[in-house]
């Protein structure tokens, strides 16, 4: 479970680092949406936290479906950064 | 410019600038000099002193800065698209600027060469980085994103 927290907080810092959010980790709910009426983000953030991802933590997202799944909500991105570690 | 190239292909000069939609006078691909289709592309744009858009730039006759990283991004949109073997193929929008440096206006006369690269593409996305040289000098350079369409 701690595991899981620093991840969470690993996923939240890369959040806002790389699109430059003016917010601080504790106001990104873990449940709530990243993008549209959640978090407010957009394609081209997609896109931003694709390449850091793959920068950061070795782990791809191939295509747009597996985006959808995977950026739901900072909960499950971090359930598809634990499933794909080291693969 | 072409002798830093580090892939060949042979040119598809005519079949390759039909892949952008525009025309006449926003067309700002003469030619495409070498192109791996969706990674990279070197093309070249002549600038002329009778272009409907020149002599809108801060000096009479010169290619005003905002075209600069209109070709870089039409150029881009050419390497984007040509994986593309459908009938329709797509055609490339700017969805953003994530930095660019212009340093001069290109003058009549003058040959534009502009390099980009993919760096990354998620879905319709695609992120390129490029440069505009004259001659060897860089006239201008920076990340845009394209997304096809």
């Amino acid at each position: 479970m701690a595991d899981d927290k620093v991840l969470k907080e690993q996923i939240k810092d890369l959040i806002i680092r790389r699109l430059r959010l003016e917010i601080s980790p504790n106001e990104i709910d873990d449940n709530a949406a990243l993008f549209e009426d959640g978090l407010g983000l957009d394609s081209i953030d997609a896109l931003e936290l694709v390449v850091g991802l793959e920068q950061e933590f070795g782990i791809s997202i191939p295509d747009e479906d597996v985006g959808k799944e995977a950026f739901a909500s900072v909960e499950a991105l971090c359930s598809y950064v634990e499933r794909h570690k080291g693969k | 410019m072409p002798d830093d190239h580090s892939w060949s292909k042979p040119p598809r000069s005519r079949a390759a600038r039909n892949l952008l939609p525009h025309g006449f006078p926003f067309l700002l691909v003469d030619r495409v000099v070498e192109l791996d289709p969706g990674r990279q592309i070197v093309a070249l744009k002549r600038v002329s002193a009778g272009e409907e858009l020149s002599g809108r730039g801060a000096f009479p006759h010169s290619f005003s800065f905002s075209l600069i990283a209109e070709a870089m991004a039409q150029a881009a949109s050419i390497a984007a698209a040509s994986v593309s073997e459908g009938e329709a193929p797509p055609s490339g929008a700017y969805a953003a600027i994530k930095e660019m440096r212009i340093l001069r206006e290109p003058r009549a006369g003058e040959e534009l060469w502009l390099k980009m690269k993919l760096l990354h593409q998620f879905g319709r996305l695609f992120e390129f980085r490029g440069e505009a040289k004259i001659g060897g000098e860089l006239v201008g350079e920076g990340e845009l994103i394209l997304r096809l369409s």
